[in-house]
């Protein structure tokens, strides 16, 4: 683990109450730890940034805590199941130094069944000090076949006091016969008003960008962090609309300069196109349900400007974002894509 | 912490706990008491239908101290080991880690040995497909021929990655996926050890989220329990699982059928947050419009085997007005865009394009339909009593659905009324395309009874004509002459009538129409006064003119020179040629 993953965790580490969004999923697994019934493998899937992994890490320092504290209100169970973060196991683990919490992961672009093979001769010993030893594998869907066949064994039956949590964006994309052998757990998008709570009140941001930048952060908070960092999207969203706006009021074939600048840098293009995509989205939305557009700063502008178009075309020129957006991900020339791109948006 | 999931408490120990595979089961057990036990044994099947426990009871049979039979005593020193997993004469070798050719070199070494203490020394290889090439080829020789007390079994998921030479050597088993019901059974019977009380609904739901594998089943019934305090719901136990409630099937399909939008982008907002899997929810609204066509072919009484009654009658209810060439549109468009949804980084909107395209589907109509109208126009009678607004219900009940969004909400004009032209009538959608200058109060009797239907124009007498509007007696007058001289019809394509009564017509043709040469020849303007005395039956005095327009050539020029002089003295030009020391080669005017 890299030096600023295991701050970030640190900082983050202040019991499951500090995990925003997924109280259904901290239920069940206080739940299970309250009724000492934790199955022996758990996959944890969801959406990049949302977290599954922070979960998981406050779920090992949970199971090993020394001195448990009682959950916050709004729990059915009142057991003392909620991690201190303040003991020695619970400091090791929240830094990655425990040496019975295993954290697995892709070192490139896949995990390989060598990393498979020296955990399970690993886990053939006792634990050195846990009360419950846990594997943390995560984005298990990066395993390549062999290695995910090579887990099938021990997943089914591991070794006494040992519990796997398996990550994933979804369960279909790992071998089916994994996830049969694991408890599923779904977590789900964070809730935009919580997120934006969370960024007004933790990262000090003024509440109009909190709220534009909640809208496109999918639920996730990772990825809504990113955007913070990044102050440059802020911007660009706007000119990104603007331009969308100016093609939709008096379509010209006059765009390619927008195209080129579109199309300089790859990172931004890809912001451009998911910015593209729930602007239009939000034009055909808004039509039928006003309240429901993503981009909530500028619903007066989406409503008016909906008034004005038709929906085949609109549904044309989504296709037209979708099909470049394909053809830039097959590695596609990015300029001639977007070019193609502008001249059905402007048809 | 000695917590044990379900599915290993409860792994059975013996061939009759094994659920629903009686014809593995059987023929295994028959094969033990009779003597006639294969050497090498592969048994395949989906992932928790029972392949390792099956070779795990099996080596107890051939094992336990009261051997061979086929109820082992599950308390014999073998029968305990193997249990534990500690057996020395069995080994249970995870194949998938251990699929190098050193390690089946090392295990045909070992084979020779007799066994410790028991009858048979047992070879379990679990995921076996996951050998390299050559671990399974260095296992032929012993495979086909292993010692008199070696039995090999092999367990696999994917029999189709297992080479022929190893399939042909070994008596294979394929186990089946389980049924709802069986896996439903098995896990009441289980909650009635454990003094569980759960409704014989949820069971079925979560059989059904099983999807054919016992141990997926039992993992479900796991998270279940531990996740609820008190009773258990079955409200809880579609919120723990995410199962998709069949109510936001109905209610999406009712939304569709109906155009409402609004409704449909609440819906999919609600999963969203609810965290649903989009992918997961697709494949299900797939399933649920394929019931719903199978349901408008076969009607309610039809075959769906996994439907209950009442869903059915719902979904009679919900097609009732849905033609069958509608419900294959929109089943097509959800197949087309399937692979947007498991693409798309941010699959909600993926889900909410589709269906707004969904929503853009024009209701087509049967052809039977089409045929019959087309049927009814030749015979001459009326097509339809009246004209139709949008959402007006036709003559036969499959063609009188809604139509989706009409994507600008129309107020019900009435259609102009049909002048012969038989293509204008096929569709719903013919208000796209009313005559501006058709009047709202027409009375709507006057279209069935059109005297210009082309096949009874010799009869009728000569018409009202002020009655009419221009634009309606020009439509009326160009589809004549176009049937009986196809190139004078063309050349007045783009023209314009005015009739002043009591009998003056005059025909304008702009002067930019590229046959104008054609018009003014003499002989064609005479064929147009007979075509249009012909038509009218009563004598008109009838004039072409051509129409000027566009800008005067003659003004244009004087503007061009104007403005190439202004440019001439313009002072940044002169400039530039001074700096330049250039001169003006062409001048051109945008």
């Amino acid at each position: 683990m890299s030096t600023s993953n295991r701050s970030r965790l640190g900082k983050r580490a202040t019991g499951f109450d500090a995990i925003i969004g997924q109280q259904r999923q901290i239920r069940m697994l206080a739940a299970a730890l309250q009724k000492k019934e934790v199955p022996h493998a758990m996959l944890f899937t969801g959406e990049a940034g949302i977290g599954k992994k922070t979960t998981a890490i406050h779920f090992a320092m949970a199971c090993n805590c020394g001195h448990p504290m009682p959950m916050a209100g709004g729990f059915v169970f009142s057991g003392s199941v909620n991690p201190c973060g303040e003991c020695r196991p619970c400091r090791k683990i929240a830094s990655g130094n425990h040496p019975d919490v295993y954290h697995i992961q892709p070192p490139g672009a896949t995990i390989k069944i060598e990393q498979i093979r020296t955990l399970c001769s690993a886990l053939s010993l006792r634990p050195h000090e846990a009360l419950l030893r846990i594997v943390l594998l995560s984005d298990a869907h990066l395993m390549n076949a062999e290695a995910g066949n090579a887990l099938l064994k021990v997943l089914e039956e591991p070794p006494e006091k040992t519990v796997f949590i398996l990550t994933a964006p979804e369960a279909a994309d790992i071998l089916p016969t994994i996830v049969s052998r694991c408890r599923h757990l779904r977590f789900n998008p964070i809730p935009e008003d919580q997120l934006e709570a969370y960024l007004v009140e933790k990262r000090g941001m003024p509440p109009e960008n909190a709220m534009i930048i909640a809208s496109m952060a999918n639920g996730s908070i990772g990825r809504a962090l990113s955007i913070c960092d990044d102050d440059w999207i802020l911007l660009h969203r706007r000119r990104v609309i603007e331009q969308m706006e100016i093609i939709f009021r008096k379509p010209a074939g006059r765009d390619l300069h927008f195209a080129e600048m579109l199309a300089q840098d790859r990172k931004k293009l890809r912001f451009s196109l998911e910015i593209m995509k729930s602007w239009l989205r939000d034009l055909a939305v808004s039509r039928y349900f006003p309240e429901k557009v993503c981009n909530r700063d500028i619903r007066s502008r989406l409503a008016a400007l909906s008034r004005t178009v038709d929906m085949d075309g609109l549904i044309e020129k989504t296709d037209a974002v979708w099909q470049a957006e394909r053809a830039i991900t097959a590695n596609a020339n990015a300029r001639l894509a977007i070019e193609a791109m502008m001249m059905r948006l402007s048809e | 912490m000695a917590y044990l999931v379900f599915a290993r408490k409860y792994r059975p120990q013996t061939f009759e706990d094994v659920v629903e595979q009686a014809h593995v089961t059987k023929t295994l057990s028959n094969a033990v008491t009779s003597g006639r036990l294969a050497h090498a044994i592969l048994l395949s099947g989906p992932r928790g239908t029972g392949k390792t426990t099956i070779a795990r009871i099996l080596a107890k049979c051939v094992n336990c101290s009261e051997a061979p039979t086929s109820t082992p005593c599950n308390q014999c020193r073998s029968c305990t080991e193997i249990t534990a997993g500690n057996a020395m004469d069995v080994f249970e070798i995870d194949g998938a880690s251990n699929n190098k050719v050193e390690n089946i070199r090392e295990l045909r070494e070992n084979a020779k040995y007799m066994p410790a203490h028991s009858p048979y020394k047992i070879y379990i290889i679990d995921e076996v497909h996951m050998l390299t090439d050559a671990a399974f080829n260095a296992l032929l020789k012993v495979l086909e021929e292993p010692p008199a007390h070696v039995l090999f079994l092999f367990a696999t998921t994917e029999v189709r990655k297992i080479p022929i030479t190893i399939l042909s050597r070994c008596q294979r088993h394929d186990l089946r996926r389980i049924g709802i019901n069986a896996i439903a059974a098995h896990m009441k019977k289980i909650c009635e050890g454990e003094n569980i009380d759960i409704s014989d609904k949820g069971l079925a739901l979560i059989a059904r989220e099983a999807d054919g594998s016992i141990r997926d089943g039992l993992s479900l019934l796991d998270q279940v329990i531990t996740c609820t305090e008190t009773a258990i719901t079955d409200k809880e136990i579609i919120d723990i699982l995410g199962v998709i409630d069949r109510q936001i099937l109905f209610d999406i399909s009712g939304a569709l059928f109906s155009g409402d939008m609004a409704a449909i982008i609440d819906i999919c907002d609600l999963l969203y947050r609810q965290g649903r899997h989009m992918m997961k929810f697709y494949t299900e609204l797939i399933e649920h419009f394929r019931n719903l066509l199978v349901v408008k072919m076969e009607g309610a009484a039809s075959t769906l085997s996994d439907v209950p009654a009442h869903e059915r009658e719902l979904m009679e209810k919900q097609v009732g007005n849905i033609t069958q060439p509608h419900l294959f549109q929109v089943l097509n468009v959800l197949f087309e865009e399937e692979w947007r949804i498991k693409l798309s980084a941010s699959p909600k909107t993926a889900l909410e394009m589709t269906f707004f395209r969904l929503m853009q589907i024009r209701p087509a109509f049967s052809l039977d339909a089409l045929i019959e109208k087309l049927d009814r126009l030749k015979t001459g009678i009326a097509p339809a009593g009246k004209p139709q607004s949008p959402g007006a219900s036709e003559p036969e009940p499959s063609a009188s659905e809604p139509e989706p969004s009409a994507p600008e909400p129309e107020p019900s004009a009435p259609e102009p009324p049909v002048h012969g032209n038989v293509l204008s009538e096929t569709g719903p959608d013919s208000p796209g395309d009313p005559g501006p200058e058709c009047p709202a109060d027409d009375p709507p009797e006057s279209a069935p009874a059109d005297p210009a239907t082309p096949d009874a124009p010799s009869e009728t007498p000569p018409m009202d004509l002020s009655q009419m509007d221009n634009g309606e007696i020009w439509d009326r007058l160009k589809s004549s002459i176009c049937e009986k001289s196809p190139v004078l019809g063309a050349c007045l394509a783009d023209g314009t009538l005015t009739y002043t009564p009591p009998d003056r017509l005059v025909i304008e043709i702009a002067s930019t129409h590229p046959n104008i040469a054609l018009l003014r020849r003499k002989k064609n303007i005479a064929g147009i006064e007979k075509h249009c005395n012909d038509f009218f039956k009563q004598p008109l005095k009838i004039s072409i003119d051509v129409k000027q327009t566009g800008p005067d050539p003659g003004d244009l020029k004087k503007k061009h020179r104007e403005l190439e002089s202004e440019a001439r003295a313009h002072p940044l030009v002169n400039a530039a040629i001074k700096t330049f020391n250039g001169k003006i080669q062409d001048i051109k005017i945008l």
